[in-house]
């Protein structure tokens, strides 16, 4: 009983900023079976286009959306009881079969409110767009039923009734679109056709795709092109996916609703993570704002629930077989990734050639790299395999510089988040990134005390393992990389660093090489695999913007282990973003991260007056361990030699200049060389001005002193030369690498005998040199280097650890007898702690750090006790020194001590003797702080930085705190902030008044804090960011 | 072309930065902070060893004769609120002394000594562990707190390996017989170190030739290793001798002249002598009536000197001699303290040298002058002295001195005058890092 004739009403709705109306209208013109009434809807300010042969046109103004100009026509123009509305984008344009057959498929399936063609694209019609959509079961992702560009083959021909198809240019039965009202506005467009075709089956109708009906869809909307953008999909992204949760609302349960909203939230923080990492970072606000869209738009959602519930006839189960579940949406995603994947491919894939090439080389690689990682352990192991057996039977280890190494986690989560040092009795610090630096090792399994020994005892092995992999941007010699590896991992300041245990100049000469590699392939500068007649395979080297975050996350990691790298560095930065083209901006983000970090650092520099010499001191400060050394002249650093380097037990007529300095001196050569060759000039000029400025920064670091140990009593020390010298060794092997980079194919015939012969010559007296100096650094009985050394993990007695573990927090003296006199330290925890950074005592006139009490007054009671005078402890109990430790074998000191009534001894062991301090008349025992009410004293339960004194009756009384006073220690009780009072000893000290309840205190520096976020942010970002997630494949296919 | 003018500027650019690098003015870093602190230990009191014993036990054979032991022993302790302990005694006073006289017996003699406060760091120089001669090293703990004494023994060949450490009660005595710890050692040099306050030490130097008496007599400490020194009061008349000992802890070379009443006296063959490490070496002393022995040395070094005054034997064989010993300490030059003394009974004389021109005189404890001179630098002189025993003198700043004490028949002894103002001994405070020494 099918009607005998359908009416259908065209109507074409344009905003008038569409190149492609000329062709719709001439689409409509073409048709086999035309529309009955053709209506164009354009504003009356543009222009209009010609109006094809035999066509009528009924031409109107337009409405201030898509529904309402449709509204506006239908409103004159009465319902025919067959008639179908033909919607027509000023984007689309039917292929000329396309009415013919949805009306003729309207005729069959009367019950369809939509009849729906297939979109296809506008430039290649044998291409899919779209044929038909669905949902999830949650209804927040839309799900395209073809891949977007699927080529049409008729695999889809027999698809019939979907959940839903773009309106676009698709047959709407009159009646359903009045009764509905045509699309939901809360759409903005994006999303509309799925709930309307989703409100059609719900009301009893079906909607039909007709896949042999097809029309071209240029998808401007999709792309932004009305608003003139350039991102494409991206820039309707946040619109789209904020229409996908709004459909999510309207269609989900009542109860939905509130986890559907949290959800959003949730969602748009994980896909902004993965936006990150996939340096998609404009992407990354898009996704955040959805979830705020979502929430403006919230106030339409209960009428739209409304609506659907008033027209619905069928139960929400008779759409649930076209609704997919969770199996089908990751399949889903899959082949979209597969499909990206797959065309990346088609577009980069090698011939069977170069294929065959490129297994070859990669075989090389290979084992070069086996063979590199295995003689660089076996040397780590020759020098340094006591250290690592010590290690592995729980020992630590320790030195002058390096201090002890097994300090625990929450001691250096202290340390970088309350911006507070606790060296000495504790001062203001001016970041904590070194601590920052050392959390995650110490987080490991084995903590700090494992992984520290690892780095200094295979520092070889990991700095040659990184310069391989670095070097490998400059040349795909297997040969040249190795040898290149093994000169930077033995170079002569790196190893004097490992044997001091300077960790930070360690970190950054293990770091620097993949900051430079970064920056490279950041800057699509790197090499690629050597293949046929002087080729290289991939031909064009893309910039990799996830390159770019590993460069920027390397340098973050250089900077914090050796602060006097950033200024040489960040001009690299600059320098090198100067040349990179388009990468220009991946290139100069990479020195943000780095910046942020060393920003408290840049604003006492700043502070302290740009351009003077105490800004430089302050950025040329060293983080962690730091040892006096003698300042050398500039060729030893480019030679990295210290001022005496030590000879050979077995050739004592070679002067240790010679036998240490050889690789320095082949590897300057071998950067002579490639100056003289001329070969790769902009990577040779580059290395040999980084070396220049490593040159420059070595000496400018020696030349200042870094560690005046005014607040901590260290001994005070010039900068080390080491890695402004690693600068230097990394500059010369650079320009040498990149200069030797397919010399062995070059030339021809006599030329390319000699070049290779000259080059095997050269190679075997680098790996001559190499070996030589393994073996000269591990000679057996040869004097060490420095003074790190395996110790048992315990430093102190028992029973004075235990005292600082308790609540009390007690401090430790230890003493130590001299041939003329006493040293002394004060701890806070089992021996010296370094590695959890220097408070840097150079901003100190910045900081304004009081001294009361501190140093100067310490050595005296030392020497009071020294010498068993009395009045010495009242003293150390106001500073909060409760265990007083001879240090083992210092009979002299512990005479003494025995001597003093008012010191109990608590223990005596191999490791020292232990003396308990008390109060001057109190039973309580010693604490970090206390609230004195009139001699009636209550110990806080404290940390290093805060602490809490529980109520107390009493008057009034004193909160003291045994650390310097500073403006940012807060006590609060009751939520009221406690005054502070001076202390005649400087310590912190607020008063308390009569019945207040529990007293809290803690150290709080807003700026510290404020960058220490920033710094986790950047860093947390780089670090997302350089995970190489689709990287090289999108580039290739998107751009 | 331009690349290759690229690739030279930056080349030259390195070079240039090795040139200039060098010009950079360089900071110095300061030496890290050292407090030197001067810490006045709480002043303790002195003390002296007690008795002389004899080495072997008191051997008693029934005849007094033969036996070891004496009956004619005379001990006088001399100074303000004695209090034994041990054998010996402590006193209260500044100075206090004992004298001991032994008329027979194998410690037939004269054994005078001076009490003095407990140190940490001293050295005797003196003693012999050779057969038929005993060092009996005497430690006494006036303080208290308990010590520990480290005593290091140095003989003819060094620093010796044996070692001794004596524990020390407060208040308490401990004896260290020497040979017990390094035999047939025919010249020591002894260091004790003791922790806490201090200890005194007092060595006692006993020999016997066959079956007479050789000597006994107490070695005091002498001046802490120095590297110049005077060893006064060692003129010898007759008979007697004198013999120098010298130990250079770390080696030294030393020169020595001998200071006689008139000035330098000749002595051959001592101007550059070479002391090795550790090593105690022998210098016999010309006989002058009245000397002292200057010490020059490039490195520091200890000295003391023994006196051998021999005396006919009463009974025994023809061939048989018999004597007594002294020990006298070296002095340090010019330190600018004066010191006191407390005298005995049988003191005879004041030994006194003076480093500059100028008059000398000692002061009883009312300030009145008991004895003067006007020397010339590099002299001595001899003051007779008649005083009655427990009297104290103090003698000028600076010059070096002893007092000897000389009894019937042959018996001599020598007291030493000590600093009685406390003396307050310098620390060195420093900060370091603490980790574990490796094992």
């Amino acid at each position: 009983m099918s009607p005998a004739r359908l009416l259908v009403r065209a109507i074409v709705v344009s905003d008038g900023r569409t190149t492609h109306l000329a062709d719709v209208l001439a689409s409509i013109a073409a048709q086999t079976l035309r529309p009955d009434i053709v209506h164009v809807a354009l504003p009356l300010d543009a222009p209009r286009p010609p109006t094809p042969d035999g066509l009528v046109i009924d031409w109107r103004d337009t409405a201030r959306s898509y529904t309402r100009s449709i509204g506006l026509i239908l409103a004159e123009h009465p319902a025919h009881p067959q008639e179908y509305l033909w919607l027509l984008h000023d984007d689309t344009a039917a292929l000329p079969e396309a009415l013919a057959q949805l009306v003729a498929t309207a005729k069959k399936r009367t019950a369809a409110a939509v009849v729906a063609p297939a979109h296809v694209r506008w430039d290649d019609p044998t291409r899919l767009v779209n044929l038909g959509v669905t949902t999830t079961r949650v209804g927040a992702r839309r799900i395209d039923l073809v891949e977007q560009d699927d080529i049409n083959q008729g695999q889809y021909d027999e698809r019939d009734d979907v959940l839903a198809a773009s309106i676009a240019a698709a047959l709407v039965r009159r009646d359903v679109w009045d009764a509905f009202g045509g699309l939901e506005p809360a759409y903005r467009g994006y999303g509309d056709s799925l709930h309307f075709c989703r409100r059609a089956w719900r009301a009893g109708h079906d909607v039909v795709i007709v896949p042999s009906a097809k029309v071209r869809h240029s998808q401007d909307g999709l792309r932004g092109v009305r608003q003139r953008s350039s991102r494409g999909t991206d820039a309707t992204y946040g619109l789209r996916r904020t229409g996908e949760w709004v459909h999510a609302l309207a269609w989900s349960r009542p109860l939905m609703v509130p986890v559907l909203l949290l959800w959003t939230f949730l969602s748009a923080a994980t896909r902004a993570v993965l936006r990150i990492a996939q340096n998609e970072s404009r992407m990354v606000g898009a996704d955040l704002a959805v979830p705020w869209r979502v929430l403006a738009r919230l106030p339409k959602v209960p009428g739209m629930r409304a609506r659907i519930r008033r027209g619905s006839t069928r139960p929400a189960t008779a759409v649930a077989p076209f609704l997919v579940g969770t199996r089908a949406v990751i399949s889903h995603v899959r082949s979209r990734e597969l499909h990206a994947y797959d065309r990346w491919r088609a577009q980069s894939a090698p011939s069977d050639m170069v294929r065959f090439e490129l297994e070859r080389a990669a075989a090389r690689r290979r084992t070069g790299l086996g063979i590199v990682v295995v003689l660089a352990i076996a040397a780590s192991v020759a020098l340094h395999g006591t250290w690592l057996s010590a290690i592995a039977s729980g020992r630590m280890l320790a030195g002058r510089a390096l201090g002890v190494t097994d300090v625990p986690v929450d001691a250096l989560w202290e340390r970088t988040w309350s911006g507070w040092s606790t060296t000495g009795f504790g001062s203001p610090a001016l970041d904590g990134s070194f601590s920052a630096l050392l959390l995650p090792l110490a987080a490991l399994p084995g903590g700090l005390r494992v992984w520290i020994g690892v780095l200094l005892g295979m520092g070889v092995a990991l700095a040659t393992a990184s310069a391989w992999f670095a070097l490998g941007a400059a040349t795909r010699s297997v040969w040249a990389r190795g040898l290149g590896a093994f000169a930077y991992g033995l170079w002569p300041l790196h190893l004097q660093a490992i044997a001091d245990g300077r960790v930070g100049p360690v970190i950054a000469h293990v770091m620097l090489p993949w900051f430079a590699m970064g920056l490279a392939r950041a800057a699509g500068w790197h090499r690629g695999e050597a293949v046929g007649g002087g080729e290289e395979f991939p031909a064009r080297r893309l910039p990799s913007p996830s390159a770019a975050m590993g460069a920027a996350f390397s340098l973050a990691v250089v900077v914090v282990a050796a602060p006097v790298l950033l200024l040489p560095l960040v001009l690299v930065v600059l320098v090198a973003g100067a040349f990179a083209g388009t990468a220009r901006w991946r290139v100069w983000s990479a020195a943000v991260p780095a910046l942020v970090v060393s920003g408290p650092a840049l604003v006492a520099a700043w502070t302290a007056g740009p351009l003077t010499a105490d800004a430089w001191a302050i950025l040329a400060r060293e983080n962690g361990p730091a040892l006096v050394s003698e300042a050398v002249e500039p060729w030893r650093i480019v030679l990295g030699l210290t001022a005496e380097p030590l000879g050979t037990p077995g050739l004592p007529g070679l002067p240790g200049t010679v036998v240490v300095g050889a690789i320095g001196l082949a590897v300057v050569l071998a950067a002579a060389v490639a100056v003289g060759s001329g070969r790769a000039p902009w990577a040779v000029a580059g290395g040999m001005l980084v070396a220049a400025l490593g040159v420059v920064t070595a000496a400018a670091a020696q030349s200042t002193v870094v560690v005046t140990g005014a607040v901590t009593g260290e001994a005070p020390a010039n900068g080390f030369a080491g890695p402004g010298s690693t600068l230097v060794v990394a500059g010369l092997l650079g320009a040498a690498a990149a200069a030797s980079s397919r010399l062995w194919t070059r030339g021809e015939g006599r030329g390319r005998a000699a070049v290779r012969t000259s080059t095997s010559v050269a190679a075997v007296l680098m790996a001559g040199v190499i070996v030589a100096t393994v073996v000269v650094e591990a000679w057996p009985g040869r004097e060490e280097r420095g003074d790190v050394h395996p110790v048992e993990a315990t430093v102190l007695p028992l029973v004075a650890a235990l005292e600082q573990e308790l609540s009390t927090r007690q401090r430790v003296l230890v003493l130590t007898d001299t041939d003329e006199g006493v040293d002394y330290t004060v701890l806070e925890s089992d021996g010296t702690v370094v590695l959890d950074g220097r408070a840097q005592p150079a901003v100190d006139a910045l900081v304004t750090v009081p001294q009361g009490a501190t140093a100067a007054t310490l050595a005296d009671t030392v020497a009071t006790l020294a010498g068993a005078g009395a009045d010495a402890t009242p003293l150390l109990a106001d500073w909060g020194v409760g265990v007083i430790v001879a240090a083992p074998g210092s009979t002299m000191i512990a005479s003494s001590l025995s001597q003093l009534p008012e010191l109990d001894l608590i223990g005596a062991s191999e490791v020292g003797t232990s003396y308990r301090v008390s109060r001057a008349g109190s039973d309580v025992p010693v604490s970090r702080a206390w609230v004195d009410r009139g001699g009636d004293i209550v110990p806080a339960d404290a940390d290093s930085w805060s602490g809490a004194i529980a109520r107390t009756a009493g008057g009034d009384g004193t909160l003291v705190i045994a650390a310097p006073a500073d403006e940012r220690w807060i006590a609060e009780s009751g939520g009221v902030a406690l005054a502070s009072v001076d202390d005649a000893l400087g310590r912190a000290a607020f008063s308390v008044p009569a019945g207040a309840g529990e007293v809290t205190y803690r150290y709080e520096d807003h700026d510290h804090r404020l960058w220490w976020w920033a710094a986790l942010v950047t860093v947390a970002w780089a670090v997302v960011g350089m995970i190489p997630l689709h990287d090289r494949r999108f580039q290739a296919v998107r751009r | 072309m331009i690349r290759r003018i690229v690739v030279l500027a930056a080349a030259a650019g390195a070079v240039l930065a090795v040139v200039t690098a060098a010009r950079l003015p360089a900071e110095q870093a300061p030496e890290a902070d050292v407090t030197v602190a001067e810490v006045t230990p709480a002043v303790q009191p002195i003390a002296c060893p007690g008795p002389v014993e004899i080495p072997v036990g008191e051997i008693e054979s029934g005849d007094p004769e033969l036996g070891s032991g004496s009956e004619d022993r005379a001990y006088a302790t001399l100074g303000d609120g004695v209090a034994p302990v041990g054998a010996g005694y402590l006193a209260g006073g500044d100075v206090a002394a004992s004298l001991e006289r032994v008329g027979s017996g194998d410690v037939a003699g004269l054994s005078a000594t001076s009490c003095v406060a407990p140190v940490r760091d001293q050295w005797l120089v003196g003693g012999s562990t050779a057969l038929g001669a005993s060092a009996r090293l005497v430690l006494t703990n006036p303080s208290d707190a308990s010590t520990e004494a480290t005593v290091t023994i140095y003989g003819g060949l060094g620093e010796l390996e044996e070692h001794a450490v004596v524990s020390i009660a407060p208040g308490g005595q401990q004896d260290l017989l020497l040979e017990g710890v390094a035999a047939e050692v025919p010249a020591l040099a002894i260091r004790v170190v003791a922790t806490g306050a201090g200890v005194v030490a007092h060595l006692q130097d006993s020999r016997l030739a066959g079956f007479q008496a050789a000597g006994t007599d107490w070695v005091a400490r002498g001046a802490t290793p120095a590297t110049s020194l005077v060893v006064p009061g060692v003129g010898v008349e007759g008979d007697a001798s004198a013999v120098l000992r010298l130990l250079a802890p770390d080696g030294a070379t030393a020169s020595l002249a001998l200071a006689g009443e008139d000035g330098a006296v000749d002595w051959g063959g001592v101007s550059a002598l070479v002391l090795e490490p550790g090593v105690v070496t022998e210098v016999e002393v010309p006989a002058v009536a009245a000397g002292a022995v200057e010490i020059e040395a490039d490195a520091p070094v200890v000295a003391g000197a023994m006196l051998t005054v021999p005396r006919p034997v009463e009974d025994g064989p023809a061939d048989a001699e018999a004597a007594d010993l002294a020990w006298i300490a070296a002095q340090p030059v010019e330190d600018g303290f004066p010191r006191s003394l407390m005298l005995t009974e049988h003191a005879a004389s004041i030994e006194v040298h003076a480093s500059t021109s100028g008059g000398v005189s000692f002061r009883d404890a009312s300030g009145e002058t008991v004895a003067s001179a006007v020397l010339r630098a590099g002299t001595v002189a001899s003051l007779p002295l008649d005083l009655p025993a427990g009297t104290e003198i103090t003698g000028p700043a600076d010059v070096a001195w002893v007092v000897t004490v000389v009894d019937e028949p042959g018996f001599v002894s020598t007291l030493a005058p000590r600093r009685t103002d406390v003396e307050s001994t310098e620390v060195r405070v420093a900060q370091r890092p603490y980790v574990r020494e490796g094992s």
